[in-house]
């Protein structure tokens, strides 16, 4: 036994454990409910059936994943589209007494603290502007995590755009928009996709909220829909796990398709 | 009507002064070289002429306009950057031409200039590329063409010659130089590189702490050291400061006017640097290190007991606040 097998067979064990709960997963939502509330372990079904899928389809699932999507881009697009530019200023000015360094404590703050201390304020605000009950008001409440997360996240990769670059582009002619244009956003492009996916993500899992500002089950996203399969006589555990399954494909593909993008993100963008 | 007046120029941050009453004036279709050490304020003032930093005081005028507080696009300059600050993710072609595009310049006259600057600073084969394909001089000549096709009365450069190896700088001196005789560029230009300056310009000012030591063409700072400052920033090996016959003076003397002389002073040989075409003899003389610049391999070895003299008119005699004496201040 060389070294190099013994690497092997420990990264195929590691990657067993890893995998095992999903397997887990996908096993007991094709299992019928006899057989998952039995005592014995089985990871593979005696009798697989598609009828967990049948009663999400059943159940408009469609629509809750339509939901989910709608929230996790709206509440991405308007994080990038808001953060981006305070992200610039604060890379770029300097503003008097310090104000950018305290900005930024006070955006970490917000990030930091539990999202139940906002949410009454939040009520309120929503109740106050009819966005109460609605997906779009969902998308505004969600920017108490995703703007602190764009502005942190995207500072670091404008701070990376040398300065000479913008100085350069300055003396030439070209204004703030145009070296906003064809310099700084082609340059932190990666860094750009590697935030979105990152709040794509934090979006599509969010809990709270959507529990606390959405009450028409219509308008459900995934994480609310899934908690209301665990009541009070039974938890439906086949279409629990046939959802956490179905609900990690989308984020699992979208990381997939942007991973090359996403290490370029960290591995600092613009090499 | 491209010359450049620096007149009382200040840059002050958080109270400290990098630029500390600057005045110097450029000749139109000339070479200025700002020289100093790193810290001096030189890149400093040419933000500041450039319009990248705002002065806290003086002013900047331009072929006799008054561009202190223009934007930096309007004051007809280009720039090179220490770095290049070639766009990566454009095209040598593409980065020659982002200017004239931006400046809304015609599809013709684009492709026109860009023809020219790339047949002047040798780049035709590679306008396709990126930068980072690029060898170092490459990059430096796309800088160039950069402020070729630009056709700007006035050219600044940031130590554009700092991240070449020596034999590449030697050669991008001699087009740096004939690309502003030919294009009639007034030019000012930043290095901390004796050899730049001396080799290049028409007129020096050497800075130090913010402050102009002493202005004024090559042989002038060389023959003539305003400053005890001057005299030992300004030539290789350095002027040898030795304390001066009378108390409170230095008196300097360059090593090649130190001759091995049997009539002389005694002195020690500590060490040799042997160069080649000459030796560098570092000397003790009454307990003060001293060099000596001889032709070819010098005699004397280690240890060895000298005589050293050297003429009066070779002397230049400071105070020790680092004034020339004689009235040196040009």
């Amino acid at each position: 036994m060389g070294a190099a097998s013994l690497r092997i067979g420990l990264i195929y064990a590691i990657t067993g454990v890893m995998l095992l709960p999903i397997v887990w997963m996908v096993g007991t939502s094709l299992k019928p409910p006899l057989e998952y509330v039995s005592t014995t372990v089985d990871l593979i079904p005696d009798a697989p059936t598609l009828a967990h899928y049948r009663a999400l389809w059943a159940d408009d699932i469609l629509g809750k994943v339509l939901n989910s999507l709608i929230v996790a881009t709206g509440a991405t697009l308007i994080a990038l589209a808001a953060g981006f530019p305070a992200a610039y200023a604060l890379a770029r000015l300097r503003l008097p007494r310090r104000l950018d360094g305290v900005f930024l404590i006070f955006v970490l703050v917000v990030k930091l603290s539990p999202p139940l201390v906002l949410a009454i304020p939040l009520y309120q605000v929503l109740r106050t502007i009819g966005l109460l009950d609605t997906l779009p008001g969902l998308i505004l409440v969600y920017q108490v995590y995703c703007l602190p997360f764009a502005i942190w996240m995207l500072l670091g990769f404008v701070r990376d755009v040398p300065i000479a670059y913008e100085d350069a582009a300055r003396i030439e002619g070209a204004g703030l928009a145009r070296r906003l244009a064809t310099i700084v956003l082609p340059l932190i492009t990666p860094g750009l996709v590697a935030t979105a996916v990152f709040l794509m993500i934090l979006c599509w899992n969010e809990f709270a909220y959507a529990l606390l500002f959405i009450q028409t089950p219509s308008k459900f996203t995934l994480p609310t829909y899934i908690a209301t399969l665990i009541t009070e006589d039974e938890t439906f555990w086949g279409q629990l796990t046939a959802i956490g399954f179905l609900a990690s494909l989308p984020i699992l593909a979208l990381v997939g398709i942007v991973q090359r993008g996403l290490t370029r993100g960290f591995a600092g963008g613009l090499k | 009507m491209s010359a450049i007046a620096v007149e009382g120029l200040v840059k002050r941050w958080d109270g400290h002064a990098a630029v500390d009453g600057v005045s110097f004036a450029v000749p139109e279709a000339s070479l200025t070289v700002l020289l100093g050490p790193s810290g001096c304020g030189k890149s400093t003032i040419l933000r500041l002429i450039a319009g990248l930093e705002t002065a806290t005081d003086g002013t900047v005028t331009i072929g006799g306009r008054d561009v202190t507080r223009l934007d930096p696009a309007k004051r007809g300059v280009s720039m090179v950057f220490q770095s290049y600050a070639l766009f990566p993710h454009l095209s040598v072609a593409e980065n020659i031409l982002f200017g004239l595009k931006v400046r809304r310049v015609t599809k013709a006259e684009r492709v026109r200039r860009l023809e020219t600057a790339a047949r002047m600073v040798g780049l035709d084969s590679v306008l396709e590329r990126k930068p980072a394909s690029l060898s170092g001089g490459q990059r430096q000549r796309v800088a160039l063409a950069r402020t070729i096709v630009a056709e700007q009365p006035v050219c600044l450069m940031d130590e554009p010659l700092s991240n070449l190896d020596a034999k590449l700088r030697a050669e991008m001196r001699d087009e740096i130089r004939r690309l502003q005789r030919a294009l009639g560029l007034t030019m000012v230009y930043v290095t901390h590189d004796q050899t730049e300056a001396m080799t290049m310009a028409d007129a020096v000012v050497l800075l130090n702490a913010g402050r102009i030591e002493q202005q004024g063409p090559p042989p002038l700072l060389y023959e003539r050291p305003a400053t005890a400052f001057a005299a030992r920033f300004i030539g290789q090996p350095p002027m040898n400061l030795l304390r001066g016959p009378t108390p409170g003076t230095l008196l300097g003397v360059r090593p090649e006017d130190v001759a091995l002389n049997g009539s002389g002073r005694p002195a020690r040989v500590e060490a040799l640097d042997y160069l080649g075409a000459e030796t560098l003899l570092r000397l003790s003389l009454d307990g003060e290190e001293i060099i000596a610049r001889a032709p070819g391999r010098a005699a004397p070895q280690p240890g060895d007991a000298v005589r050293i003299a050297w003429p009066a008119e070779a002397e230049h005699h400071f105070e020790d606040t680092g004034i020339r004496r004689d009235g040196g201040q040009t």
